[in-house]
């Protein structure tokens, strides 16, 4: 057990404690929801407070808090830069939220918004990447549950990461995507004053001279500019976190749940807001050696430091923050993947004619059973939560140019948009096996492109953007 | 072994010159003892380590690595050594770490490290283990990060001005 580490007890007890609360407040939120809409896209009225928060607090997750000092740990400072450019995801999404509003008013999915415009092929291949991309992040989720805890209480692995999905799924099963909204609300409170107030207790009490001289002479590379490996790292993490953010459903139907010219103020509020913090958790990674911390495993840097940095009590905080970020990420991803399910495997392809109240009683089986699946995999702990999510990465950058082209122009068809979502994809998870993690998602980008510009170029489609606003089947 | 050679050589028809009480006889005998008992010794000073430390990989490009061992029973604190040479004169890392079973260190430059575990007084608790840090040409990371750059910009671009007809 590690020094200023909190009881097995006292953890326990704060599990119980928040668990009833953002269950019961799940449940409180849940109590009006009738209609599909309502428990999907939270009746479509979402305000410019909690939209900005929710995009905030969904994208400050296990990455930043416990993967971005992972990386600082192993890649320096290009680590620490590097991961904070996933902000430019949230950026460059705002302009696209609007256009996705105005041109599907009624739209309920991405997998909606890829089927009518490119048709079932490239649907079929955007589902597969996206579901494994959600499936992935769902899992690092679990496991950066279970490692916070057993890193900061000595819980067993397991146990935690059960009790978090067990709690997460309660309040989004009882709520919707309302009560994952006002939760992270609240999350986005607790994570940025949590966060600002552990970076500061880092300076004031290990000091930048201390940082420096520490990491100098321990983990010289840390701080090279010409670190290699982190100069590789930089922008296949940019195009990472834009390829999360472009495809995936948590985005997409918060696009659709906010109220009409909200979105494109609310992520660039949410990415502006959200820059700073990875390097603050970052940051405090950098202080493991001055403190005498080297961790079991990279991904625990984070919390250790962060417990050390605080004592006993300060664990607690820290164990409350961590815990919010997950949780504030978990929801969104199980309510956003559930949607998806449900819209587009369910009805788009199980079972065409179903209604609405029929929906709506699926969505949360859905929920139920992605749980469950999570847990299962979640199991055992096969890999570090920064090699998982960036294993997704070659899926995801395939997604980014079908997307952005899909969108705006009218002439990338089908056959060429599904193309470079698979050859992208491929060649992504081979530069993964021959390279390294840190070059997946630029190769995947950078294939995606080349065979969509070819498309664009040898290929004549006009397509109608009516057909968006008319949801065709 | 010895248990062994013993029942080979009942079971094994000796020539005639080797047989039962000639002196070819015992200086072969005395021979299998020597083996088996500088074979036994070998074997004891090999596992003569109280753990055995091991590393993630023999050869690692990023500059990190993780070393592992089993928990010692009376013993909560352990340092691992790091250094240049194999004897570890020259010792460049040394963390203390209680209650831990793996390590993940990070930040080497290039070159060949040697590690191995020792106690609160300095006894040796481990055998020593190396592995070699070859970080990537920094040419090939500067073409990759050239290659971002671009796309990129391109991606920023092509946003900017459909973002703009847009509007």
């Amino acid at each position: 057990m590690f020094a200023a580490q909190i009881s097995t007890q006292t953890a326990i007890i704060i599990l119980v404690l928040f668990g009833l609360a953002w269950v019961g407040f799940g449940w409180w939120l849940g109590r009006r929801n009738r209609t599909v809409d309502d428990f999907m896209l939270a009746g479509r009225n979402v305000g410019l407070a909690l939209a900005s928060a929710t995009a905030m607090a969904t994208w400050v997750t296990s990455n930043t808090t416990l993967v971005a000092p992972q990386l600082t740990y192993q890649f320096g400072i290009w680590g620490m830069v590097g991961y904070s450019m996933a902000a430019l995801g949230l950026i460059l999404f705002a302009p696209m939220a609007k256009r996705i509003k105005s041109l599907m008013p009624q739209g309920y999915t991405c997998g909606d918004f890829i089927r009518v415009r490119y048709g079932r092929g490239a649907w079929y291949v955007f589902l597969v990447v996206s579901f494994f991309y959600a499936m992935g992040w769902l899992i690092s989720l679990g496991m950066a549950g279970g490692i916070l805890l057993h890193s900061l209480s000595g819980l067993d692995y397991q146990i935690g990461m059960t009790v978090i999905l067990v709690i997460c799924v309660g309040y989004t099963l009882l709520g919707g995507l309302k009560a994952v909204i006002a939760t992270d609300f609240i999350q986005t409170l607790i994570i940025l004053c949590g966060v600002l107030f552990i970076g500061y207790v880092c300076w004031r009490d290990v000091g930048l001279e201390a940082i420096y001289e520490s990491v100098s002479q321990e983990q010289p590379e840390l701080l090279n500019l010409l670190f290699p490996a982190a100069i590789m790292f930089l922008f296949n993490n940019i195009f990472f976190g834009i390829g999360e953010i472009f495809h995936s459903n948590v985005w997409w139907s918060r696009a659709f749940a906010f109220r009409e010219g909200i979105g494109k103020k609310a992520y660039l509020i949410s990415g502006l807001l959200w820059l700073p913090i990875p390097i603050v958790t970052g940051f405090i990674a950098l202080a493991a050696p001055a403190l005498g911390l080297y961790p079991p495993s990279p991904d625990m840097v984070g919390p250790l430091v962060a417990a050390k940095l605080l004592g006993s009590v300060g664990a607690v905080f820290v164990f409350i923050v961590v815990f919010s970020a997950l949780a504030s990420s978990l929801d969104s991803l199980l309510a956003a993947t559930s949607d998806l399910l449900t819209e587009d495997v369910y009805r788009g392809i199980i079972r065409p004619g179903a209604s609405n109240e029929h929906l709506f009683k699926v969505g949360k089986w859905v929920i139920l059973c992605l749980g469950l699946l999570t847990w299962v995999l979640c199991l055992k702990r096969v890999t570090t939560l920064g090699e998982l999510l960036n294993f997704a990465g070659a899926f995801v950058a395939s997604t980014i140019w079908p997307i952005v082209f899909g969108l705006y122009r009218p002439r990338l068809g089908g056959l060429y948009a599904g193309l470079a979502m698979v050859l992208g994809t491929l060649c992504g998870l081979v530069a993964y096996v021959q390279i390294g993690f840190y070059v997946a998602a630029l190769t995947s980008c950078l294939v995606s492109l080349v065979v969509c510009l070819i498309g664009l170029a040898i290929h004549n489609e006009q397509f109608n953007w009516e057909r968006l606003q008319r949801m065709e089947k | 072994m010895l248990v062994c050679v013993l029942n080979l050589q009942s079971k094994v028809a000796l020539p005639s010159s080797m047989a039962p009480k000639s002196p070819v006889y015992f200086n072969f005998v005395a021979k299998a003892l020597l083996i088996c008992a500088f074979l036994v010794h070998a074997s004891v000073s090999f596992g003569a380590f109280p753990t055995l430390l091991s590393t993630s990989d023999h050869k690692v490009s990023e500059g990190y690595i993780g070393l592992s061992w089993k928990q010692l029973p009376e013993v909560t604190a352990v340092q691992l050594q790091v250094g240049f040479d194999a004897d570890l004169e020259q010792v460049i890392r040394s963390p203390v770490l209680t209650g831990q079973q793996q390590v993940h260190l990070s930040g080497f430059a290039d070159g060949v490290y040697f590690a191995r575990l020792v106690d609160g007084s300095g006894d040796v608790l481990s055998n020593t283990v190396s592995f070699e840090v070859e970080h990537r040409p920094l040419r090939a990371a500067s073409l990759l990060f050239a290659i971002g750059a671009a796309l990129f910009c391109f991606l920023v671009i092509t946003l900017f001005r459909f973002a703009r007809t847009d509007s």
